[in-house]
């Protein structure tokens, strides 16, 4: 068996069992912008190039993300202020240096924040343990510096990971983490005899880059937000569901797009029993309950 | 070795002889339905890390490449056996309509509580599937490899079930120009893997294994993820080739619909199930069936003598 499947928590389908939210909600929302950077000139090009398509730089790929930091993400503030949602950022650790009114913008809208790497273009696969275990603290260190807080989520930088990613992200403090997309709820990972990270439901469907590899637009998006939504919904009044939006300011917060993000923000805030939930809200709760949810088989 | 076949009338190989379709007498389904509905339910397990020497649907590669470990498309996969699966049986149970169940050997080991979902629906079928959704059958193995591959997914899903599975549908239609042969020789009946008809027909010289068409184009991860195809179009492609089908002459046409848990059984698109399904029910000319029952009224109402 894959070592990792064993230390995923589990429990049959037919064993769950609603886990009481706050204000007895059915479902919890959690919106992760992602405000990121991309190197303009790539320090590493192996195991992937950030920028296959040309000899670096990359204008087009490059200033399509910068547009993101520059104009997307002002406009996903207005939609979520207008909204009143207070969201879980998804950062790279260097966007907040070289922009720091990006956290100003987050900070005075008490956001949530879940480390995303240093640069989106430094990719974790083929790093051993050493190198992957700096890249992590060097997220935290940086983002205790800037808030004097610290950091409890984690989603690989550009969905890239090594066998030791879950360890590492426990051992740096950490207590979430959203590299895993194989439940609707809560799951607990055992990665060391006397410690677990809790793996937050984490959409990819719902992660608007799937319209950058040929998903359908803005539109596209909004029903799907809207049936995910809807299921997930129904399911709520019986079992334990959280739903996760994921979007980028260089994707959704394009003129074109924008108006189908606030749509589908809207459709799920008009309905009763919505928590709109940050990542360390959800956390906290789920560390909580005194039912448990899946478990970890005791066989270590 | 590979047999050489000259540039003559016929196939170019040797498992099956071309058929004209309208040349073939009516074959008539049970209760008058010009429709044999089955419905292909996968319960599959993707390797995190598959041996070295594994051949994987290079259509599935990574957004970025293929890295390992990817627990992306891993935990995409695994959320269909923890929570999507569980969406698509009560649908399906809710409509009435069996399923034939193709599961890997792998699956089996990790999710003994979806076999005892599977075990306990009486009027469904399990069928094998090979070992795992990143292990392929594929030209390049020996007949030896082949055959133990075969075997082995043969045993488990016998073990978990107590009865030896009649049917074979490969993980990702992997097959060799020695599979249906190989097939029969270990006991199998029918085969799901070839997409080239719209009724049973017999394979090989001897006419011991039964070709059951697989439907490709109906299949969740083959149109929704590979093609792209916006779900919500779904349903309505299912109306339209069913209509097409019960038209059809000669009477009498197969049609299959293939369920991935992790494609269908997510939470944004098991709705469009739903519209399937309501859509199969309304109909009066579907003979919902195990593919096992369809490959025996076929075999039962053609004779191998009188076939065609």
């Amino acid at each position: 068996m894959d070592a990792l499947f064993d230390r995923i928590g589990y429990a049959p389908f037919s064993e769950r069992c609603k886990q009481p939210m706050p204000d007895d909600a059915r479902l919890a929302v959690c919106v992760f912008p992602n405000l990121e950077h991309y190197e303009f000139r790539p320090r590493r090009v192996a195991p992937r190039d950030p920028w296959p398509r040309v000899p670096h730089p990359d204008v087009l790929g490059y200033g399509m993300r910068d547009y993101g930091n520059r104009i997307g993400a002002w406009r996903f503030f207005e939609v979520f202020d207008r909204l009143g949602i207070r969201c879980t950022a998804c950062f790279s650790a260097a966007a907040f240096e070289h922009f720091p009114i990006l956290l100003e913008a987050c900070e005075l809208r008490s956001w949530d924040y879940m480390g995303h790497g240093i640069y989106n273009t430094r990719y974790h696969w083929d790093l051993n343990e050493e190198e992957e275990r700096a890249e992590i603290t060097d997220c935290v260190e940086t983002f205790r510096r800037l808030t004097g807080r610290r950091l409890n989520g984690w989603f690989s930088p550009s969905a890239t990971y090594t066998d030791s990613t879950p360890r590492l992200v426990a051992e740096a403090g950490i207590r979430f983490i959203c590299d895993f997309h194989f439940d609707d709820e809560p799951v607990p990972i055992r990665v060391s005899a006397d410690r677990t990270l809790t793996a937050l439901p984490y959409q990819m469907d719902l992660n608007d880059s799937a319209i950058l590899r040929g998903a359908d637009d803005g539109r596209g998006y909004e029903r799907t937000a809207r049936d995910m939504f809807d299921t997930l919904y129904a399911e709520g009044a019986s079992a334990t569901r959280i739903m996760s939006v994921v979007v980028h300011p260089f994707i959704m917060g394009r003129p074109h797009r924008i108006r189908y993000l606030e749509n589908a923000l809207r459709y799920i805030a008009s309905h009763d029993g919505v928590w709109f939930a940050t990542g360390t809200e959800l956390t906290d709760w789920f560390e909580s309950l005194s039912i448990p949810g899946s478990k970890i088989e005791a066989s270590e | 070795m590979v047999a050489s076949f000259e540039r003559r009338p016929g196939m170019d190989h040797d498992i099956y002889p071309y058929q004209v379709d309208t040349a073939r007498r009516d074959w008539r389904l049970p209760g008058g339905a010009s429709i044999a509905l089955y419905v292909l339910l996968h319960i599959e397990h993707w390797e995190l890390h598959p041996p070295s020497g594994s051949y994987r649907d290079p259509r599935f590669t990574g957004v970025y490449g293929d890295f390992a470990p990817d627990y992306w498309r891993w935990s995409y996969r695994l959320y269909g056996n923890r929570v999507g699966i569980h969406r698509i049986m009560r649908l399906l149970d809710d409509f009435a309509i069996p399923a034939t169940v193709a599961i890997n050997s792998m699956a089996v080991d990790h999710h003994p509580d979806l076999i005892d979902e599977v075990a306990r629906r009486t009027d469904w079928e399990p069928v094998a599937h090979g070992l795992s959704a990143s292990r392929m059958i594929s030209g390049a193995m020996s007949e030896a490899e082949e055959r133990d591959h075969l075997a082995q997914a043969r045993a488990m899903i016998a073990e978990a079930f107590g009865t030896a599975p009649r049917g074979w549908a490969a993980q990702d239609y992997g097959a060799s120009e020695r599979t249906s042969r190989l097939l029969a020789e270990l006991g199998f009946s029918y085969t799901l893997d070839w997409p080239n008809d719209e009724r049973p027909y017999r394979q090989l010289s001897d006419s011991r294994l039964v070709a059951v068409p697989s439907n490709p184009d109906f299949d969740d991860v083959q149109t929704l993820w590979l093609r792209r195809l916006p779900v919500w179009d779904f349903p309505s492609l299912v109306s339209e080739a069913l209509r097409v089908l019960s038209q059809s002459r000669p009477r009498g046409r197969v049609f299959g619909l293939g369920l991935h848990p992790w494609m269908i059984g997510a939470a944004h698109r098991i709705a469009y199930l739903r519209d399937i399904l309501a859509r199969l029910r309304e109909r009066d000319d579907l003979w919902f069936a195990t593919a096992g029952q369809i490959a025996d009224h076929y075999t039962a109402f053609f004779p191998i003598e009188k076939e065609v």
